[in-house]
């Protein structure tokens, strides 16, 4: 691979503790191009994850076992204060979303956005934040 | 052979008259949480992105 293509290539960490979860966003993302380099099964693996992989994106479940999403997009963003989380969780209220907005994540999709529009979603985050 | 459809009709009816009132009450959330659709999370995020010194 070319070293413009790799610039260009998206990697991205997986986080939710339900594998078919995991599985269903792999598929979200193959259309875009953007590789998984590491599935993480709660906050405390994604926060280890992120450190050695460090990939251009996080997508982040928020109801999670061990540690919560909340606390590993803390601790991602004190870790790396350029991270770019985005939040893909099926809760929608409106302290959740303001909570994690001012933790520092660029997006935050529900669960039940259609595919396409999910696809949307992603990539209109990832340009907005390489732009700003 | 019409009488013995009667009660399954009855009962459409009353499942269809319950479906009616369950779709007339708002969905049970707790008490002062706003539940948000994905525009609006969208909204807020843009937003943010807008505030002066923000660094997204």
């Amino acid at each position: 691979m070319s070293e413009a293509a790799e610039t260009r290539l998206v990697t991205v960490l997986l986080v939710d503790d339900e594998k078919h979860v995991r599985q269903f966003v792999r598929a979200v993302l193959t259309p875009l191009n953007w590789q998984v380099v590491g599935e993480a099964v709660n906050g405390d693996e994604a926060v280890t994850l992120y450190k050695t992989k460090r990939p251009k994106v996080v997508l982040l479940d928020l109801n999670m076992p061990v540690k919560d999403g909340g606390t590993a997009l803390r601790e991602i963003r004190e870790f790396d204060k350029r991270a770019r989380v985005v939040i893909l969780s099926s809760m929608c209220d409106l302290e959740t979303v303001q909570a994690v907005r001012d933790l520092g994540a660029i997006a935050y999709l529900r669960k039940d956005t259609p595919v396409s529009e999910l696809r949307t979603l992603l990539d209109a985050a990832l340009r907005q934040q390489l732009v700003h | 052979m019409e009488k013995e459809q009667e009660p399954f009709q009855q009962h459409r009816f009353d499942l269809q008259q319950m479906l009616k009132e369950l779709a007339s009450e708002p969905p049970p959330v707790m008490a002062g949480t706003t539940l948000l659709s994905q525009a609006r999370i969208a909204d807020l995020f843009e937003r943010r992105q807008q505030e002066p010194g923000s660094h997204g």
